[in-house]
């Protein structure tokens, strides 16, 4: 008896031994298949037989933006039947840190995204690309804007080839400007004409120009007041001197008088944006990235002018993106190759068509004027002309956010303009 | 004869067998608890052991990691000009909102009380907007709040004040914080006080009205100590949860005007993901740990004065 109680009892025990082993050890193969997968994309490329495949990281905010990158993806494997690319998306909030992130654990794609403010913040992933081997290539650089090109370099070496730019510009709302009898800004505008328009549109009854307190914003408007930005082209920040202060000044004043609207504390840095595009400020700076969205989707008639000209004339800054290979990359001659491709005369006039980048390139930049984004063509071409790449340093990530963060304030006028800019050069520039 | 066996030899076996048994009984426990026990230390255990380790390092995202001891957290305490204010600004927070919470909280569940007719719908409503997404209660709010949002257009309109901007000022964006936090957070604790309100005896009540005592006696004498280990259950979770308070101040108000919002995990979430020190971010999430580990702790040895688990 004790015998025929025994046996059904050890049946009845082993399977479930062996289940919960099995449960176990599926686990284990499951949590080993993740470290697999991660450690397969080491290097950043595959080869089987006789193509290459490359894992190409980028951000992408749409599924519009996404189709624009995989249609240049099939442009590589036509002209390159021996290169296939593996398209990696995030959005763009997201991407700096997903690549860092992978970078730390040493996975990271063979072509990657690079936008030019922030090179010193990913330049040690970057492979340099000598002058021979971007011609061997076939890629020119004399063909590129100059001052975007050197946006992407590391000590007069590119590091990436761009696609596309931007100088910061001014969108105005030309419905409002004729509602307050304003003449519309052309080329060649100054500071004095800026407020004269914002003062007669605010007696109109809408707000006139809405500022947000980025970097970018203020850097456009320190360099058509005094000619400088706050980040030299050594690297230095020098936030805290008197033509800084000037500036800020010069944008508080603008609160003061009623000008600008009060800000809530928002981390959103479209804030302006989009109270500009809901028509409720009548001016706004921004890049042209934006201008497709604009006159998509706000309900009145958008235009485009420079930076208002200061004393020494107008100008503003540029910044845009580019590719560049990953130092890791292990087929580092097939992803220069598609580099030539993705950054090449085809691409860049397709993307500059379609509106989804001014292309980086000076012979196809015409095409971007398609449609509704001919009309900013004379203002976007001066403030091309009167621009300078937005000079960058390894802090620029601390220093967007923290200059936004106690921006707010500041611009509302509970900071005076010197102490804020001095907190955040001790806190970024560490003086 | 032949089958009966020594009684010395029986007891070896029957411990021998005994043991087996447990041996076997102790296996099988642990294969079942091993899908459990390895996900635990996967994905929490060796996280936190981690992270802590990573609190004793200069460990950026990218470039070279160097083990610092303490310097992390000597920056933090001596010199990071934000920690102190995150820190305050997180107990600001916590005194605010807790409170606030209980009361908003307790209150409904006492008025919805098992008499009311259609409880149960309004508990669904009042639950509401603890399960629609933060982001997008944050963003409404956001909206309200804002100059020329709702609440400065009725000011400015019906009551003939100026310009409002609740979410520019120091103070009174943290009370926007904390009220949009209450709104967003009261409906699991009334949850919780409701189904503790309905466990309640009836009789208690009724005999208590019999000898004379009026509702304020009833309910401190009666509805208090019977609801305490609900009211400890949920203090302990709303303290955990208000301690790590990080969504609201990040989409309503960015944690600003400047810091004046900017709570301790928000500061750790600059730290690690905008910054990219994962070594500071580190030693700040094991100070927050520490903290709210003494701070539960505390909780516990404070309830035996006030939890009352016997009915």
């Amino acid at each position: 008896m004790a015998d025929l109680h025994a046996r059904p009892a050890r049946r009845s025990r082993s399977p479930r031994r062996a289940r919960s082993a099995g449960a176990a050890a599926a686990l284990v193969l499951a949590l080993s298949a993740c470290g697999g997968g991660d450690s397969e994309a080491g290097g950043g490329a595959t080869t089987d037989g006789d193509v290459t495949t490359l894992t190409w990281q980028m951000w992408a905010n749409s599924q519009i933006e996404t189709d624009a990158l995989n249609r240049l993806s099939e442009m590589v494997t036509e002209q390159h039947p021996d290169i296939r690319l593996q398209l990696q998306t995030s959005s763009f909030a997201d991407y700096w840190t997903r690549l860092t992130a992978q970078a730390s654990g040493g996975d990271v794609a063979c072509l990657l995204g690079v936008q030019g403010p922030r090179v010193p913040l990913i330049a040690d992933l970057l492979r340099p690309l000598p002058e021979d081997e971007l011609q061997g290539a076939g890629i020119d650089m004399a063909d590129f804007n100059e001052e975007m090109a050197a946006s992407l370099q590391v000590d007069g070496t590119q590091v990436a080839v761009p696609f596309d730019l931007g100088p910061l510009v001014v969108f105005y709302n030309a419905d409002a400007f004729e509602a307050a009898g304003v003449p519309l800004p052309e080329p060649g505008w100054t500071v004095e004409d800026f407020t004269a328009a914002a003062e007669a549109l605010q007696a109109s009854g809408i707000d006139a120009y809405g500022f947000f307190p980025t970097y970018d914003a203020f850097t456009a408007w320190s360099l058509t007041l005094t000619g400088q930005q706050a980040i030299g082209d050594d690297g230095e920040l020098n936030l805290d001197t008197p033509e800084m202060a000037g500036v800020f000044e010069t944008l508080q004043a603008m609160r003061e008088q009623g000008l600008s609207p009060a800000l809530p504390a928002t981390n959103d840095g479209l804030e302006s944006l989009n109270q500009y595009m809901a028509g409720n400020t009548a001016m706004v700076v921004d890049g042209p990235w934006q201008y497709g969205n604009i006159v998509q989707n706000a309900a009145f008639t958008p235009g485009v002018a420079p930076m208002p000209a200061g004393p020494d004339g107008s100008a503003s800054h540029l910044a845009g993106s580019g590719y560049g290979v990953s130092a890791n990359c292990s087929a580092p001659e097939e992803a220069v190759r598609a580099l030539s491709v993705i950054t090449g005369p085809e691409a860049l006039q397709y993307l500059g068509e379609i509106g989804r980048a001014y292309p980086a390139r000076t012979e196809q930049a015409a095409s971007w004027y398609q449609g509704e984004l001919a009309d900013a063509q004379p203002a976007l071409e001066y403030a091309i002309e009167n621009s300078t790449y937005l000079r960058t340093n390894p802090q620029m990530n601390q220093l967007g956010q923290l200059f936004q963060q106690y921006g707010i304030p500041a611009f509302n006028g509970q900071q005076d303009a010197g102490a804020f800019l001095q907190q955040i050069q001790s806190q970024v520039g560490g003086s | 004869m032949a089958v009966t066996l020594p009684p010395v030899r029986r007891d070896v076996r029957g411990a021998t067998a005994t043991a087996a048994v447990g041996r076997r009984r102790s296996l099988t426990a642990w294969g079942f608890l091993a899908p459990s026990a390895a996900g635990f230390a996967v994905f929490t255990l060796i996280p936190i052991v981690g992270s802590i380790g990573l609190a004793f390092f200069v460990w950026p995202l990218l470039g070279e990691r160097t083990f610092t001891g303490l310097d992390n957290f000597r920056t933090l305490f001596t010199t990071d000009p934000a920690f102190w204010r995150a820190m305050l600004n997180t107990t600001i927070f916590v005194v605010l909102y807790v409170p606030l919470n209980f009361v908003v909280s307790l209150g409904l569940a006492l008025w919805m009380g098992p008499r009311i007719r259609g409880r149960g719908l309004y508990r669904v409503l009042f639950f509401l907007p603890a399960v629609t997404p933060m982001v997008a209660n944050a963003l409404v709010w956001r909206l309200l709040l804002q100059p020329g949002g709702l609440y400065d257009t009725v000011a400015q309109s019906w009551f003939g004040l100026d310009a409002q901007n609740p979410l520019g000022g120091p103070f009174s964006a943290m009370v926007c914080v904390v009220l949009m936090s209450v709104w967003q957070g009261f409906g699991y604790n009334m949850l919780v006080f409701a189904a503790g309100l309905e466990a309640i005896d009836r009789n208690l009540y009724e005999a208590a009205a019999i000898d004379g005592a009026g509702t304020l006696r009833r309910f401190w004498s009666i509805t208090v100590p019977m609801l305490s280990p609900s009211m400890f259950f949920a203090a302990v979770m709303t303290l955990i949860t208000s301690f790590q308070v990080f969504a609201q101040p990040y989409i309503l108000t960015g944690g600003g005007p400047g810091n004046a919002t900017q709570t301790t995990v928000m500061l750790m979430y600059q730290s690690g993901f905008q910054f990219f020190q994962l070594g500071t971010a580190s030693a700040i999430a094991t100070v927050l740990l520490l903290l709210i580990v003494l701070v539960t702790g505390l909780q516990f040895l404070g309830q035996r004065r006030w939890v009352h688990y016997d009915h």
